[in-house]
Order: C-alpha cells, then structure tokens, then sequence
C-alpha cells in the first residue's frame, strides 16, 4: 500500500512535469541571475559609499564637524543638523546589502551582528577614502557653478545649507561678553559668550575670522562655541571651506 | 549480481542531463521524509501532500543551481523549508520574523546533543501533544533534529543559520515544549 502511494506520488510528479510542460532552469539562467545579483549589490555599495562619503564631505563643507569642539550642546546641534534624509536611505541601502549577502554561507553561518558590523566598517572606510580625495570638492564646484545637471542639486542643496545657528564672518567690537561678527554680506550680528562658550582653539581678537553656533534671538546669538578659522582651513583642499566663504552670502 | 545503487548527487547528475524517470527516484527516496515534515509543520493544514509535490516541482525546476560537490539532502530540505513557510505565512499569518533575534549576537550553546534518544523518549509525548502550540521557528527545529534526525549542521545549512542559533533555538523549544505541556497538566 505504502510503496503504491509511493509510486503515484512519483507518478503524479512526473506526470505533472511532463502534462505542465514543466523546463528546469538551464545553468545560464542561474549563471544571469547571480551575475544581476552581484551587479545590483555592487550598484548599491557604489552608491552607498557615494552617499556616506557625500554626508562626509557636507559635514565639513558646513563646518558641522567643528561642532564637536563646542561641548555638549555643540554636539546636540551637531545631530540636529545632520542631513538625515540621506542617513536614513543610507541605512536602508545598508539593510539591502546584508539581506543580499545574508544568502552567502561566509555571511548566514556566523551571527548577524559580525556581517552587519563587517559590512558597515568596511563602506565606512571606503567612504573614508573616497571623502579625502578632492572628487566632492570638485563636483560641488561644478554644481555651484550650475555645470552639473544630474547630482547638481544634491551638492547646491546639502553643500551651500543655511542655517540659523551657525554664522561665519569677522570679528569686531570685542569685549568681556562678546563681539560683533560681520558676515560676508556685510550684515551684522551680535555675539553674547556665557559661562558655558567654548573657544576651541583659543580666544578671540578683533579681525579674526571666526566659526560661531549658538542659539540665535533677534540679533543676537548666544554662542556655544567660537572657533577661529585659520587661513590655512580657509583655502585648504578638500576642505570646502573656500566654497562656503566664496559663495555663501 | 547486485545492482548499482547510486548516490543522491550521482542521480541529481543524471536528471540534470534530461533524465526526467531518475527525477522519480529521487521522489520516492524524499518523500516520506517530506511529507512527515509538512505535516508536523503545517499541522492545520490537509493538503501536506500538493505543498510536497510543489517542493518537487520546484527541485526539479531548479536542479541545474544544484552544484556538483555539495550535498542533495540540505538542498531539497531548504527547498521545502522554503515552501513549509512561505505556505504558513499565506495562510496562518504565523508571525515569522524577517530577522530573527537568535541569529544577531553569538551564542555559547554547545553545538552537539549527545542524549538525542534519550530526549526525544523523554519528549515524545511533548511532542505529540504539544508541538502545535509553539512558535513555527522552534517547532521546525525540534521537527528537524528530533523527527527527521538532522545533525545541528546540517540543520543550520537547511535554515541557513549559525550551528549556534540552532542550538538557541532547540534549546528554547524544548522549554516551551516543557512548559505549554506542563501547562496543560501533562506528565512528561
């Protein structure tokens, strides 16, 4: 009895096969499908390093990474304006790859968390790279110049960001409690220190050119942090700070 | 003069060179073991049979992504798997998460079961009366290991899982197991 049922599952599968016209997959199709696959994982981490490598370069472009020397509240700010629409695709792009690479026995044999971290350092470091060569600063030119079409308004729009808690310009009228910053258009604002400023990298003259964040009223600001820029940050490479003091007003 | 028996993989060779008739043995060999598995998986369900013959359909389909060298038993066992839940999503709505807990951090679970017997005499009546009640990633496992016999490895290739995490897993079914017997005033 058993060995019938047997033998008319058998069949059945057979039949069904033969009746349903039923073709395995030939190898090149499995051959077409693995090479799509590593080609779109390969698209996603191009993509990925691009994107962690562009945030990079936007933080410095806007000096964000100066927040860290403004204590606590400088590092606050800093998240806060994190461009984090482009952290949160980043993340999912991420979640893409691990799932991708998920079916790889290197990957699905050992816990998550070691191909996660794998896979997070490694674009890390790769994005690292990328971000030291001058390929954003160049871009961004092109693109403040209006002579990139396509990514253009990725670089106009997160490289040239405005905020109302960050100014640059020069120091006037100093004193006890604070100065009078001029800013590239020529308009002024009032900088009140507090207990709690920090001057990461020394104190304050007349003429300086200087970084400042703090939390803005009317016209005054009452500073976190001010940091000096040094013409050497000015003008260095790769930098991006000579695009925001050339095309910032 | 006895006649050759040949190898899961040596007959996967000949189907993929055409052979459709040496497909069926490997029906024949597979399918008790696949259907014993569908029904303590799919335990709600009276159609194990057509999920099975879909598992086949689909090996056959997809025989030529078999690779020369690997073995055809976890092959067809993650075919099924595949199926048993991608069946158990559709019609249960049995909550199977897309990343499971178990598998992000290591575990020092120990990695062999030397006492399978003696549990699985231990558990048998767990077994019968209780397996439907806990959660589908523990039921397969316990499934696996104790009903089909699986060594953790082979287990943990089929899941595609760290041989830990199938630890973890066998370790937390045989608790729940325990308990929902218990629960229900049943003497292990």
């Amino acid at each position: 009895m058993k060995s019938n049922f047997k033998q008319s599952l058998k069949s059945k599968i057979l039949e069904t096969i033969k009746s349903r016209k039923i073709s395995m997959h030939s190898k090149v199709y499995f051959l077409a499908r693995s090479l799509l696959l590593t080609s779109g994982v390969l698209l996603v981490v191009l993509i990925l390093v691009f994107l962690l490598s562009f945030i990079l370069f936007v933080d410095r472009a806007n000096g964000l990474d100066w927040l860290w020397g403004f204590g606590f509240k400088g590092v606050i700010l800093y998240l806060s304006l994190q461009p984090w629409i482009l952290i949160i695709i980043s993340l999912v792009l991420i979640l893409v790859i691990e799932v991708a690479i998920r079916h790889l026995s290197f990957a699905w044999r050992r816990p998550l968390i070691y191909s996660a971290v794998g896979v997070i350092i490694l674009l890390a470091s790769f994005a690292g790279l990328v971000a030291r060569t001058n390929l954003h600063d160049v871009l961004f030119k092109n693109a403040a110049e209006n002579r990139l079409s396509i990514i253009g308004g990725l670089y106009r729009g997160f490289g040239l960001r405005q905020f109302k808690n960050i100014y640059t310009g020069q120091v006037s009228q100093t004193s006890a409690s604070g100065f009078v910053l001029i800013r590239p258009d020529n308009t002024q604002i009032q900088i009140k220190y507090s207990n709690q400023t920090h001057f990461p990298n020394g104190p304050i003259k007349n003429d300086d050119e200087v970084f400042v964040a703090g939390r803005i009223s009317g016209q005054t600001l009452e500073a976190y942090g001010v940091r000096k820029i040094s013409p050497n940050e000015k003008i260095q490479s790769g930098r991006g700070r000579m695009y925001r003091w050339n095309l910032r007003p | 003069m006895r006649p050759v028996v040949l190898t899961d993989e040596e007959i996967v060779l000949r189907v993929q060179d055409g052979d459709i008739q040496a497909f069926g043995e490997l029906v024949i060999r597979y399918e008790a073991r696949l259907v014993r598995y569908a029904k303590k998986l799919l335990f709600n369900f009276n159609d194990h049979e057509d999920v099975v013959q879909e598992v086949f359909i689909k090996a056959y389909k997809n025989i030529q992504s078999f690779k020369a060298g690997s073995r055809f038993s976890p092959w067809i066992y993650r075919i099924a798997h595949n199926e048993f839940v991608n069946t158990l999503k559709k019609r249960l709505k049995e909550p199977l998460p897309f990343i499971d807990a178990d598998a992000i951090f290591p575990h020092t679970v120990s990695r062999e079961d030397p006492g399978r017997k003696q549990e699985l005499k231990e558990l048998s009546v767990a077994i019968e009366t209780c397996l439907q009640k806990i959660p589908a990633k523990y039921r397969e496992v316990i499934i696996l290991f104790y009903l089909q016999e699986l060594e953790y490895v082979e287990i943990a290739e089929i899941l595609r899982l760290p041989v830990s995490t199938v630890g973890v897993r066998l370790k937390r079914g045989r608790e729940s197991l325990k308990a929902i017997c218990q629960h229900l005033n049943q003497h292990l």
